[in-house]
């Protein structure tokens, strides 16, 4: 009895033994979905994967993980600011999921749509920080430091975005003292750079106008300065010094408007200053690009989805991208009408106010970017990807935005394509409105006659008024579609007339405005407000449905 | 385990041997169900004047001088029943309990309990309770059946319903709250509905410190320890044969929508004619003119108009009602226009079959089971089902005295096909979106001008696509999500998988001292599945694409090793100590692997080859491991003291290397009362006394969120690394703190059972997503902050109220009632007040110090804007008919809104201010149930039930919202024929008025009572009398019919609140639960 029960010890001891000894001690696990901060930083291709980052990001699905099917990162940021303007006009259906934009309704800072916007650009911002953190000056390489030029420029290029949206200018719709009796004039966003502490971040007031302006200014001269020892950027999808040249025009004629339209106390620059400052980079940028030919223009394959000599910055959205496998939820789904299974051939069918439309004279090639009612000389003249759909798209549908390779039903290339972030021309329309700001007038006219006779409209003569309404005009023809109109719609004071007679707004969207629209002034949505303390009862005033609706 | 120890006193008095003697008869005394020797037993000759003995601490007797004329041995022990056997000169002899309530085993972590033992606080549901639920998820037989259980079906979908399961309450705010699932002794986070609920034995659900805290690293919200049959030692081979086939159908009624096209029509012309009359002040006649004109054309009009109205006459007269002379189904071109119920062609019977067959078979040395299970269950939405071959062998073998070895291994192959965005309430894609939205005016086929529905060229039916320009298309644009049918969709496309689950355990135990054991548990879980998602290349957004093919696979792999030393002795002072040591190793590994195609060769090809276009390709694992080292100490004192320790040490591959190892623990202690000398109430069968305290972890949150994360993506060709999410890499174990007190009793000869337990349940040291401003690029992150507390009463009782010979009549009901509080939240998170309470808001709820995590935040409605009632101070008519809500008002010089001096009526819904609103949590939930058996007849009804709470009900939102340009087309519910109108002034429903954007924006307006009643099950079954049945041959023989999910009874009709806890998706946008009603037979021979 004794020798079995020592026996049987022996063996139940060996058995425990071996069981605790082959599992040993907890496994280690390493993601392979996704790479943790530890993984990168073992990588030497790591601060390149930051590099890419940026131009990727701004084609990110569902960043807000709502799987909203607006939330597809920059192009829908461009989609937001075109349905808020006049030219713009969005087909009312149930699939529009812009319509708060377009109606100006629930915009308060508790709604999905509040967040979209800022944590798009922040979400954005993070990537460019973490590349900036990344590169240390002391060690980094001339290549590096090109990143590092890189970072700093699309920092400045996102945040010169993000300011003019969120900056709160007075309007016909809402006061500039808010709600919690706070005097918003003027403020921008906070500032997080790549140092900035979560104590910081926590307590990050919204920067002035002038402050925000200088945030901009000091990242794109770091840059410049950068490129100009270390060589520039060459591939498109990420800034050059052409780029920096254009963001700083682009700034300065923000800073310019401001200090003209508000007086010269907020900043120890002149207004006239700036707008030569513009002029001045604008005419610098003109020698990175080649402005778009008529073919170019009306391309069904390539029109504006793919990058050419025109653009100077831009974001490509590969096959891979998760957008473009959704097929719906990206920026072609959206702006092109001629896909078979997009969102905008679907119902909210994006079109031209035929108010603006009749205004472009049919010389100008740049009219060929919509459906010409059948009556129109123009009817015959318009280029299609497939017959089929043209014929099924309404009058004043908008031809503009090509699916990738005209191929209208297969989303995998059709939604695989680049988005413009700059394009040349808008740097002669800088230089043209800088000069008109100064008081030179006649050289602006100049300068528009010959870029219209030149590249868009060989009979085109300026046929008097006020020049710079005239520049305005002819950008938003230019420029329809592409995100940037609302700039200068904010920037100039403009208003919109989108009741009348004839409209093609649906009965939400008709509303007239004396001044710029109070809802570009975009409201602080409340993952902000609730976290940061210095912003909390700084947030603009909620301007939804502060204008009453014509009823045409 | 559990030896039998009856008193230390009777042991010595029966060890007293007897003067003749012949024969001498040695054996051991075995309790049946734990397999434990029975000490104490005593064992006596029959009709031999007394002769007889008590076993020893082993078991084991022996008899000295037994009469050559004794034929039996009578052995008895208090609390089983008393047996008599034939002597032999050796003897196994098993004992049963006599009193099965007090005996009953629960299965506890590494071993098992009786009842009357059990310091914790534990509920068993066994297999008589299974059977009488038809469900193919084993897990949904514990619905209403155990007190301070909570189960959440959100969709009824075959093969897709795993219910999610709240135990005592929410133990987390952002981390999981579901509780860890014990499958014979190891961890399993396989799919639930692989495994056949015939095969279940029992499911123990386990709710306090004392009966979890050896689960600790994973025991916070609960243990629900599942436990397969196995035959019992010494039973003759049996084989059980069970058939039923049944009928499925949809077990919810519908919303009261508008089912008459004529009288949708004249609620939309109100709409369209109150627009123009009460918010653009146009005449009467004006005002019809302008809804006749934009009824069914233009940006305000539905699109179709499906009468014919006779030359010169209208739609609708000019008292608002449709022209009697209006006929259905126009004839427009080469189509007729005519509508259909898309309710009705959405859910359809279907056809349920199971069968079983299983087989057991016991000896002394070792036990085997056998199963074979097939269930075949078609769904109620079209092209649906579940299908599950499965087979269990599961042997237990005592090799030497020594050494027993066993094995349990379970094989399930499985196959659905699935109804595509269930629950997705606004999307095309979901049939059901269609079913209860959509206004009753739309033709779901297109029809030819004769009105017979149209085939295509491939010899399909065609559905109205809603789109012109495109194939499925009349010509007319529907504005209720064009370009989509998602009847024809689930006809043509295909959204299935098919898959192998594989289960394995073996276990060793050697004994190597007397009171020294080891057990070795070893388990592998495999589930793998591969889905084919197929999209069509005829119609609808993608068909442009030529049919799109997509493959996934994804498989699951875990292995679990535990060992356990365990000693365990009792002194023959009457202390019995045991003590086991033990470790155990988990780890898991989720794979998964997908691609997709385009542009295929024929929808008779469904593989990636048959298309030629290449999609995307995915594949990653994601590992999860954990390693724990635990001991536990039990002690009694003459089965009436009952104390136990247990702590254990836990790592997890959730949380950084150095702050890996949590440590969890619990005391629990018993009291049976009834034993005590004092205690003088014989007809008190059990009475205890019990109480515990411990802890246990939680890590239920995702992996690697203690440091910061990229997504891997493609930039245009390079690779780029885009920032996800970050984390703080002090993170660690949340910690769930359990207080357990109550009574367990039996009274009047077992006739009454019953528990009556109160707990406390503090979380500390919460897995929070601490927000940060936005603005960082960063949404959260995890950080251990916050506290939260649940505390409840839970009662359950059962019984026989009649217990004669030919009848029975028994019933039980349980019930629970407990309260959620935030306790602590940190600083930054406290970012508004609301009466007085600190705390932040998310989505329609307010996250506060103080109150239930499931406080409802909404706007609060003031009624409609009437010359009665109206906000502001002069009555404008213009507003008439609008909402109203509250908005607070402040003084003058409160310029940053702090406190509200009173408030106010607003009709402008963005001014309204937000208040709470109440729990959504029930005052009293439960369920019961009654069985009764009258000779050879036997039935059983069970309940379910909730008292309060709410529901924000937002599909009734949406069925009484106006119609604007961006929303036409959708159905109305019936209650907007009362809405206000001049002539119905005193409605409280907002009047119905096209444009009118907010008039059912969500307010507590839309907070419905969420009590509900439903009768969960009903069976009625005829045991053929044995007589009879022995005839054939056969040892029993049952015809039974049972009916499943019977009816729901709640305060809305077609509202399910049993879809949500927090009562924010109840949706009839999910599929619905089934009703099942089946009849069957058993057969066992």
């Amino acid at each position: 009895m004794k020798m079995k029960l020592a026996y049987n010890s022996l063996v139940a001891v060996a058995l425990a033994a071996t069981s605790f000894f082959t599992v040993g001690c907890i496994d280690e696990t390493s993601p392979n979905d996704i790479a943790t901060a530890e993984q990168l930083s073992s990588n030497a291709k790591a601060t390149e994967a930051l590099l890419w980052a940026m131009p990727a990001y701004l084609s990110t699905y569902d960043m807000l993980d709502r799987k909203a099917h607006y939330d597809y990162g920059m192009g829908t940021m461009m989609h937001i600011r075109d349905v808020m303007g006049e030219e713009y006009v969005v087909t009312a259906h149930s699939y529009d999921w812009y319509s708060q934009w377009e109606n100006n309704q629930q915009l308060g800072r508790d709604y999905i749509v509040t967040s979209l916007t800022w944590r798009t650009y922040y979400k954005s911002i993070l990537t460019t920080n973490l590349l900036i953190k990344a590169v240390n000056p002391e060690t980094a390489s001339p290549e590096q430091m090109q990143y590092l030029a890189a970072g700093k420029a699309y920092r400045a290029g996102l945040y010169l975005d993000l300011a003019r949206m969120y900056e709160f200018l007075p309007n016909d719709g809402t006061e500039q003292i808010n709600a919690d009796g706070k005097d918003v004039f003027g403020l921008t966003v906070p500032f997080v750079l790549e140092n900035t502490t979560e104590e910081e971040e926590r307590r990050n007031p919204r920067a002035t106008h002038t402050q925000a302006f200088n945030y901009i200014v000091k990242d794109l001269k770091e840059a410049a300065a950068i490129y100009k020892e270390n060589g520039s950027m060459k591939d498109k999808q990420l800034p050059s010094s052409s780029v920096v040249c254009g963001l700083l025009a682009r700034a300065y004629m923000w800073h310019g408007s401001f200090l003209k339209e508000f007086g010269e106390k907020y900043d120890t620059l002149s207004a006239n200053k700036c707008f030569k400052t513009a002029a001045e980079y604008a005419y610098e940028a003109q020698g990175g690009g080649k402005v778009l030919t008529e073919a170019q223009w009306t391309d069904t394959k390539t029109g504006f989805n793919t990058i050419n000599d025109s653009w100077l910055w831009a974001f490509t959205t590969s096959k891979e991208n998760q957008a473009v496998k959704t097929a719906i939820c990206n920026w072609i789904s959206w702006v092109s009408n001629e896909t078979t299974f997009g969102y905008a051939g679907a119902g909210p069918i994006v079109k031209v106010n035929p108010a603006f439309y009749d205004r472009i004279p049919t010389s100008d090639f740049r009219k060929l970017s919509w459906k010409a009612p059948e009556n129109s000389t123009l009817y015959k003249k318009m280029s299609y990807c497939d017959e089929k759909v043209f014929n099924g798209l309404p009058d004043y549908a908008s031809l503009k935005i090509r699916p990738g390779q005209g191929d209208v039903s297969e989303a995998s290339v059709a939604c695989a394509v680049s988005v413009p972030l700059m394009r040349v021309e808008e740097m002669y329309f800088i230089e043209m409105e800088a000069y008109a700001q100064m008081g030179q007038d006649q050289k602006a006219v100049d300068l528009l006659t010959s870029f219209m006779t030149k590249y868009r409209d060989e009979k085109y003569s300026f046929k008097g008024g006020d020049i710079i309404d005239e520049i305005f005009f002819q950008k938003r023809v230019e420029f329809f579609g592409e995100g940037q109109n609302y700039f200068d719609y904010k920037r100039l004071n403009k208003g919109v007339t989108r009741g009348f007679e004839g409209t093609t707004f649906g009965p939400d969207a008709q509303m007239n405005t004396t001044t710029r629209p109070a809802w570009m002034n975009f409201v602080i949505e409340i993952g902000e407000i609730n976290n940061n303390d210095s912003i909390r009862s700084f947030n603009n005033p909620n301007p939804s449905d502060c204008y009453e609706r014509t009823r045409f | 385990m559990k030896k039998r120890l009856f008193s230390f006193l009777a042991f010595c008095l029966m060890a007293v041997g007897m003067a003749f003697a012949q024969q001498k008869v040695t054996g051991s005394v075995i309790d049946v169900e734990t397999g434990e020797p029975v000490i104490g037993a005593s064992v006596v000759v029959k009709d031999a004047g007394g002769i007889g003995a008590a076993t020893d601490m082993n078991g084991n007797f022996t008899i000295q001088n037994v009469p050559n004329s004794a034929k039996l041995l009578t052995v008895s022990y208090l609390g089983m029943a008393t047996k008599e056997v034939a002597i032999k000169p050796t003897l196994k002899i098993y004992l049963e309990s006599a009193n099965k309530m007090l005996k009953e085993q629960i299965v506890v972590a590494f071993g098992t309990a009786t009842r009357e033992s059990f310091t914790g606080s534990a509920k068993v549901v066994g297999a008589d309770l299974i059977a009488e639920t038809q469900k193919s998820n084993v897990l949904d037989a514990l619905s209403n059946k155990v007190a301070g259980v909570k189960m959440i079906n959100t969709t009824g979908q075959p093969g897709q319903s795993t219910p999610k399961i709240r135990i005592r309450g929410i133990g987390s705010i952002n981390a999981e709250n579901d509780p860890l699932i014990i499958l014979d002794g190891s961890p399993y986070d396989g799919d639930l509905n692989t495994l056949n609920p015939a095969d279940i034995e029992s499911m123990s659900v386990l709710k306090d410190a004392a009966s979890n805290a050896l689960y600790g690293a994973r025991g916070a919200n609960g243990v629900i320890m599942i436990t397969t049959k196995r035959a019992v030692p010494n039973e003759a081979a049996r084989i059980l044969v069970d058939a039923k086939w049944g009928s499925n159908s949809k077990a919810i009624a519908d919303y009261e929508t508008m089912t008459a096209p004529g009288e949708y029509y004249e609620a939309y012309y109100q709409a369209l004619r109150n627009y123009s009359l009460l918010r653009s002040g146009n005449s009467a006649i004006d005002s019809h003119l302008f809804a006749l004109n934009n009824l069914t054309s233009g940006s305000r009009g539905l699109g179709y108009n499906i009468y014919n109205v006779p030359a010169g006459e209208t739609l609708i007269g000019t008292n608002g009602k449709l022209n009697p002379h209006a006929t259905l189904g126009r004839v427009a071109g080469d189509y007729m226009l005519y509508p259909d119920n898309y309710m009705d062609a959405s859910y359809r019977h279907g056809l349920r079959q199971e069968y079983n067959v299983t087989v057991t078979q016991g000896s002394d040395k070792g036990n085997i089971y056998a199963s074979f299970g097939y269930l075949n269950n078609q769904g109620i939405v079209p092209n649906t089902d579940f299908e599950r071959v499965s087979t269990r062998l599961k042997a237990e073998s005592q090799l030497k005295p020594w050494l027993k070895l066993g094995v349990n291994a379970h094989y399930a192959h499985f196959g659905a096909n699935s109804m595509g965005e269930d629950g997705e309430e606004t999307s095309s894609g979901n049939i059901l979106v269609f079913a209860t939205q959509i206004a009753p005016i739309y033709p779901l086929y297109i029809r030819d001008a004769n009105g017979n529905v149209m085939l295509d060229a491939n010899g399909k039916t065609m559905y109205d696509y809603g789109k012109p320009g495109k194939p499925g298309s009349m010509g007319y644009s529907r504005p209720f999500l064009a370009d989509a049918n998602p009847l024809s969709s689930s006809m043509l496309n295909k959204n299935g998988y098919n898959g192998n689950a594989f289960n394995g355990t073996a276990f060793v135990e050697v004994k190597f001292f007397k009171d020294l054991k080891f057990i070795a548990t070893n388990s592998v879980d495999f589930d793998e599945s591969r889905s084919t998602d197929y999209t069509n290349p005829y119609y609808g957004q993608y068909a442009n694409s030529n049919g799109i093919v997509a493959k996934t696979h994804t498989r699951n792999y875990s292995t679990n090793f535990n060992q356990v030393l365990n000693y365990h002795h009792r002194f023959e002072s009457g202390h019995d100590i045991e003590v086991k040591l033990g470790h155990e190793a988990y780890k898991r590994r989720k794979s998964y692997l997908s691609a997709d195609r385009s542009n295929m060769l024929s929808p008779a090809n469904l593989e990636l080859n048959g298309a030629i276009t290449e999609g995307g390709s995915y594949s990653y694992e994601r590992d999860y491991n954990t390693e724990g080292w635990l001991g536990q100490a039990l002690y009694n004192y003459s089965q009436r003291y009952f104390g136990s320790a247990s702590y254990r040490r836990d790592a997890s591959s959730r949380f950084a290397r150095e702050n890996r190892w949590g440590d969890f623990w619990s005391l629990g202690a018993a009291w049976l009362i009834n034993k005590e000398e004092f205690f003088k109430a014989d007809w008190v069968d059990m009475l205890k006394f019990k109480i515990s305290y411990g802890s246990q972890g939680n890590d239920g949150i995702g992996n690697y969120r203690y440091t910061s994360t990229f997504d891997i993506v493609n930039a245009d060709g390079k690779v780029a690394a885009t920032p996800k999410e970050t984390g703080k890499r002090n993170m660690t174990w949340e910690t769930n703190g359990n207080f357990n007190v109550g009574f367990d009793f039996g009274l009047f000869g077992d006739r009454l059972n019953g528990t009556v337990e109160y707990f406390y349940r503090k979380t500390t040291d919460m897995l929070f997503s601490v927000s940060m401003p936005t603005s960082s690029g960063y949404v959260s992150y995890y950080d251990n902050i916050g506290d939260m507390r649940n505390a409840g009463i839970e009662v359950s009782l059962d019984g026989d109220i009649i217990r004669k010979k030919d009848w029975t009549w028994s019933a039980d009901l349980n019930f629970s009632h407990y309260s959620n509080k935030i306790i602590y939240l940190p600083e930054e998170r406290k970012t508004l007040t609301v009466d007085g309470v600190r705390g932040y808001n998310t989505g329609n709820y307010f996250v506060g110090e103080g109150i239930s995590l499931h406080t409802f935040y909404l706007e609060q409605y003031a009624g409609v804007y009437s010359e009665n009632n109206y906000a502001g101070d002069t009555y404008n008519p213009s507003l008439a008919g609008k909402s109203m809500w509250w908005r607070n008002v402040y003084a003058d010089d409160d310029v940053e809104k702090k406190h509200a001096i009173g408030r106010e009526k607003t009709t402008d819904y963005s001014e309204a201010d937000r208040a709470l609103c109440g729990d959504a949590l029930p005052d009293l939930e439960g369920g019961f149930g009654t069985s009764l058996r009258w000779k050879d007849i036997d039935f059983s009804i069970n309940f379910g039930f909730q008292l309060g709470g709410q529901v924000l009900d937002s599909d009734y939102a949406r069925l009484m919202s106006n119609p604007t340009a961006d929303s036409r087309g959708t159905n109305f519910h019936k209650d907007v024929l009362n809405a206000w109108s001049p002539e119905n002034a005193d409605s409280n429903i907002p009047a119905l008025v096209f444009g009118d954007q907010n008039n059912a924006s969500l307010s507590d307006r839309f907070l419905t009572n969420a009590s509900y009643l439903s009768i969960n099950n009903i069976n009625l079954g005829w045991t053929l009398p044995k007589t009879w049945t022995r005839k054939a041959g056969l040892d029993k023989l049952r015809l039974y019919v049972s009916a499943d999910n019977v009816a729901l009874f709640s305060k809305r009709k077609g509202l399910d609140p049993r879809q949500t806890l927090a009562g924010d998706k109840a949706t009839a946008t999910y599929y619905s639960a089934i009703r099942t009603i089946s009849g069957g037979i058993q057969v066992a021979f």
